[in-house]
């Protein structure tokens, strides 16, 4: 199929389209990168949103945060809601909503884990507590010695809550940290044990002060948990094992209480470390039953910590297909955390949501195995098999999962077969696909975009992308013959395309840019010829829009560019070079306002592109920078004091752009309150040290920052090479003239003044400023520097 | 507030380097909100939390100058977090003198991980709403009805179309400008989104 419209991709995330679409779209996905990576962007918008929601929703009066309740004895920090028949201890955990404290019910005398949704966070018929209250219910049908039970639901003025069995022991996150800090392999089982069974330092402080703790019940139970690691211990055994058989023991009995409540029709959906308790006589318990369990329902946070839960969401969770995720997802969140048993480090890690969903979506995760030789080859076997992209290729069941489990506990084969020959070379295909369509595009959004993108299944359409790609690199490499053999090729397989006829527009302007100008006159009249022509076949081609608006902006056409920016800007609000080269055609025009406000845009775009499309986008660093740097340009020009920030910005994205330096050279020559003459001279030989050619702009600057340093001799110098280079003739005579003056070579300085007056620009006395932008950077010129530089050598020299 | 402000760096960054007073004004209208929230929710009455939200914003007027925020990510929050902390356990002490003798004080090391939730709720509500007041006039009326119909009330997309006439396009288009300009925002504020 073609490329889904983008309202097609939206749904398809919220799983609103028919199933037939559905698939369509995902089939598509799989060959169509600029798709894939429009989805990625959704994901990552929606995933922003999901997180954003309950803070947007209505704000909170201040009045219902009041949880003030003084207490004599409890501590202000323990501010405890007041739930009926129950007396609060303490706090326990914080689960995905709502906070866990350990209670006493009072009826039945027992100690009892209340999870309590406090008020504040959703009014009696909130979606909030709906949720909670569907959580409880289905929790509470489901009866299995690996799930924690629920004895009572309710609500109350404080908030909803429910109660079940208070496990003593500690949550799998706490024990996967401690083991994390010890060689289990090397550990023995004894001191295994110990790390275990030590109590987390703010428990044991708690238990201390309540007294409703039967001294016995401590004292008791670690012995429990620490004989059943010595019973199994012997002596000949390698040591690992007997760590790596109590983990298969745990992992299989969750996925016990998975086939018991995925045969109830509940998938869990949030299987992870700390929603799994090991409790004191060594049972994995599931806790936090159905959190997720209404298929249309979005995976809620409240903490806004939701790193935690993405790390071990399934690839289906991560791409939000939500109508589609079936008990499999379990399978996966439970292998994902069999994983991190295993190598103490998550399957799936990255700095910040984004990438780990990014990862969870494409990567497969390293076989551990390789992370610690001692993981026994079948156990790494069962738990990649968990985590296997496709649901297809998992366990079918928990039941089945469990088995394999079993199997390996008892030293029989397992069924789970290592990734074969054939796997592996797809998974390879698979990512180097990737790689070099990432490269290819990369290329083509340099220059005219994602133009091959939507061509791809068939071997004409294979041909067509690979002769766009090397007509453009033929391009870039000014062969012309090349490049017009490849394009004549494209106007046979592909008559009729805007996309081939936009493209010859591109070269022919890039080759107008390296002839002499009677000839590079034709050829832009020719571009623009072919780019009118283009926009009759497709009006609405924002990267076709882009090259004519190049093209016009050559001509000197500027209100025609803008008109051609203003439709692509619209069609396409979110094309970053778009508002590059808008904001550089209004500054042309002289509409500095609006050239500024192109620029800001532009900026905040470059901002959000780079965080959300990753990779791609630091590739285009080059280009990405104009931004900042053409903004500094602009406001140094208006005097304004942000000029400096705007180019630290710039230089701090990328340091290997010598104009960027050169505005900041030119910032610390003439934006007030910002001088540093000595500081200046040095940026600019940042700048000249990064250019291969001489550029007769910088050595104009370099000229007057050291006319500013008093290098009289070094000024004059770098002023006739811009001279010789053809630089703004008025302004470097001044310079020699100044720095003549003040050496006390009057004669010269004479001579020079009277060359500067003839060649006085005329452009510049009708108007306050001028302004280019040679290679796209935006260059002003003031009047005013040059009527003071003209003032000051005036100045130096004796009436007459 | 200022909605023409400097784009290129963050507000902290702007506190920092900027002596004019519209930056002030902004760090001011987000933390001392913040603040008071987290205060409150700690269990300070209004009055209480209000005066530890001012002693906070003196001591960070003195230290913003000096704080090395390009260095790392999440460190300032870490910074104000604990300001606040010792702000409110100076309160209390204040209020009650004899409970904080009686080891009140170690109370606070014990539930720091609750302190912590609360306040990483009353940092992220703030800046959220914060970003969202600064968006809002960046768009039209009906970008941002459609906006909020979709996204904030959770209306199906239809619906929003129905009650607004926009194609279901428009309404995905408003979806993306807002978040895209939101996380900007954001960006500018902490140098990091979420």
């Amino acid at each position: 199929m073609d490329c889904p419209s983008s309202t097609d991709l939206q749904r398809y995330t919220t799983g609103l389209l028919s199933s037939k679409m559905q698939s369509d779209i995902e089939q598509h996905l799989k060959h169509c990168t600029a798709c894939e990576n429009q989805l990625n962007q959704i994901l990552s918008e929606n995933a922003f949103l999901d997180q954003a929601r309950s803070a947007l929703q209505k704000s909170i009066p201040d009045e219902t945060i009041e949880v003030t309740k003084p207490s004599g004895t409890g501590g202000f920090a323990q501010q405890f809601p007041n739930i009926q028949g129950y007396n609060i201890i303490q706090v326990v955990g914080q689960g995905g909503m709502g906070i866990v404290y350990e209670a006493i019910q009072a009826k039945l005398d027992r100690r009892v884990a209340l999870k309590v949704l406090p008020a504040i966070l959703g009014g009696p018929n909130s979606d909030a507590v709906a949720r909670f209250r569907r959580e409880a219910t289905a929790a509470a049908k489901l009866h299995h010695t690996n799930i924690i039970p629920v004895y009572d639901y309710g609500e109350s003025r404080d908030g909803c809550y429910y109660a079940m069995e208070l496990i003593d022991g500690d949550p799998l996150d706490t024990i996967i940290k401690r083991l994390s800090t010890i060689d289990v392999t090397e550990a023995s089982p004894v001191r295994i044990a110990e790390i275990l069974l030590s109590k987390s330092i703010d428990g044991s402080a708690q238990n201390n002060t309540t007294t409703e703790i039967s001294p016995q019940q401590s004292a008791e139970q670690p012995q429990t948990r620490q004989d059943q690691w010595t019973d199994r211990s012997n002596s000949t055994t390698r040591r690992g094992k007997v760590y790596y058989q109590h983990v298969a023991r745990w992992i299989a009995d969750v996925a016990s209480a998975l086939e018991y409540s995925h045969k109830g029709g509940i998938i869990h959906r949030d299987i992870k470390p700390s929603n799994l308790i090991l409790s004191r006589d060594g049972r994995l318990m599931v806790a936090d039953f159905g959190l997720a369990m209404q298929p249309d329902e979005k995976t809620i946070t409240v903490t806004g910590s939701l790193l935690g839960t993405v790390r071990y969401m399934s690839p289906e969770q991560a791409m939000a297909k939500r109508l589609r995720i079936d008990h499999r997802t379990d399978i996966w969140s439970l292998g994902a955390t069999l994983y991190e048993l295993l190598t103490f480090e998550p399957a799936f890690s990255g700095i910040d949501q984004k990438e780990v969903l990014a990862k969870i979506i494409t990567t497969e995760p390293r076989p551990p195995g390789k992370l610690h030789p001692s993981v026994p080859r079948d156990l790494e076997t069962i738990c990649l098999k968990c985590l296997e992209k496709s649901t297809d290729a998992r366990y079918n069941t928990a039941g089945d999962l469990q088995a394999d489990l079993n199997r390996y506990i008892e030293d029989l084969p397992i069924i789970a077969q290592p990734p074969g020959l054939v796997t592996k070379i797809a998974r390879f295909i698979r990512r180097n696909r990737a790689t070099s369509v990432a490269i290819i595009s990369t290329i083509l959004i340099l220059t005219i975009t994602s133009i091959a993108i939507s061509y791809r299944n068939t071997q004409q359409s294979e041909r067509i992308e690979h002769l766009y790609k090397e007509a453009t690199i033929a391009v870039t490499e000014q062969n012309w013959h090349t490049a017009d053999t490849a394009i004549d090729e494209l106007f046979e397989l592909e008559p009729e395309s805007a996309k081939a006829i936009f493209f010859k527009a591109w070269s022919r302007y890039n080759r107008a840019n390296h002839a002499d100008p009677a000839r590079a006159a034709e050829l832009l009249a020719e571009a623009d010829e072919l780019c009118k022509q283009a926009r009759k076949i497709d009006p609405d081609m924002v990267s076709g829009l882009n090259t004519h608006g190049i093209v016009l902006k050559k001509l000197d056409r500027f209100p025609e560019a803008i008109q051609a920016y203003e439709r692509a800007k619209n069609i396409n609000p979110e094309y970053y070079p778009l508002w590059v080269n808008l904001a550089t055609v209004y500054a042309l025009n002289h509409d500095l306002d609006q050239c500024e406000e192109a620029l800001i845009t532009a900026t905040n775009l470059a901002i959000s592109q780079e965080k959300e499309m990753g990779v791609d986008f630091k590739n285009q660093k080059p280009q990405a920078v104009q931004a900042w740097r053409n903004l500094a340009s602009l406001q140094l020009h208006l005097g304004k004091p942000d000029a400096i920030h705007t180019i630290n910005a710039a230089i701090q994205w990328n340091r290997t752009d010598a104009s960027s330096y050169l505005i900041r050279a030119k910032i610390l020559l003439h934006l007030k309150d910002n001088i540093d003459h000595e500081e200046a001279l040095y940026q600019a030989r940042s700048a000249n040290d990064r250019t291969q050619q001489p550029d007769p702009r910088i050595n104009r600057i370099l000229a007057l920052a050291h006319l500013r340093n008093e290098n009289h001799d070094a000024a004059i110098e770098h002023a006739y090479d811009a001279l010789t280079l053809g630089d703004f003739p008025a302004f470097n005579h001044l310079i020699i003239a100044i720095a003549s003056a003040q050496k006390g070579d009057l004669v010269s300085a004479r001579n020079r003044i009277k060359q500067a007056e003839k060649n006085w620009p005329k452009d510049l006395t009708d108007a306050k400023f001028r302004v280019t932008a040679p290679a796209g950077v935006l260059w002003f010129d003031s009047a005013g520097q040059l009527e003071a530089l003209r003032a000051k050598a005036g100045n130096l020299l004796p009436e007459g | 507030m200022q909605h023409d402000a400097d784009t290129s760096q963050s507000l902290l960054e702007r506190v920092k380097n900027q002596a004019d007073g519209s930056s002030w004004r902004d760090f001011f209208d987000l933390y001392q909100p913040l603040l008071v929230r987290f205060a409150r929710s700690r269990g300070l009455t209004k009055a209480d939390a209000d005066d530890v939200a001012q002693d906070c914003m003196v001591v960070l007027s003195k230290k913003m100058r000096s704080f090395d925020y390009a260095r790392s990510k999440g460190k300032f929050r870490n910074f104000i977090f604990t300001l606040a902390c010792n702000a409110i356990t100076d309160m209390f002490r204040r209020r009650r003198p004899r409970a904080a003798r009686t080891g009140e004080i170690s109370s606070f090391e014990q539930s720091q991980d609750e302190w912590l939730s609360d306040w990483d709720r009353a940092w992220l509500r703030e800046h959220l709403q914060y970003a969202m007041k600064r968006v809002e006039v960046q768009f039209s009326p009906q970008t941002m009805t459609a906006f909020q119909m979709q996204v904030i009330e959770e209306n199906p997309v239809e619906e929003v179309c129905r009650r607004l006439d926009l194609t279901p396009d428009q309404v995905y288009k408003a979806k993306s400008r807002v978040t895209l300009r939101m996380r900007a925002e954001l960006k500018r504020l902490v140098g990091d989104v979420l």
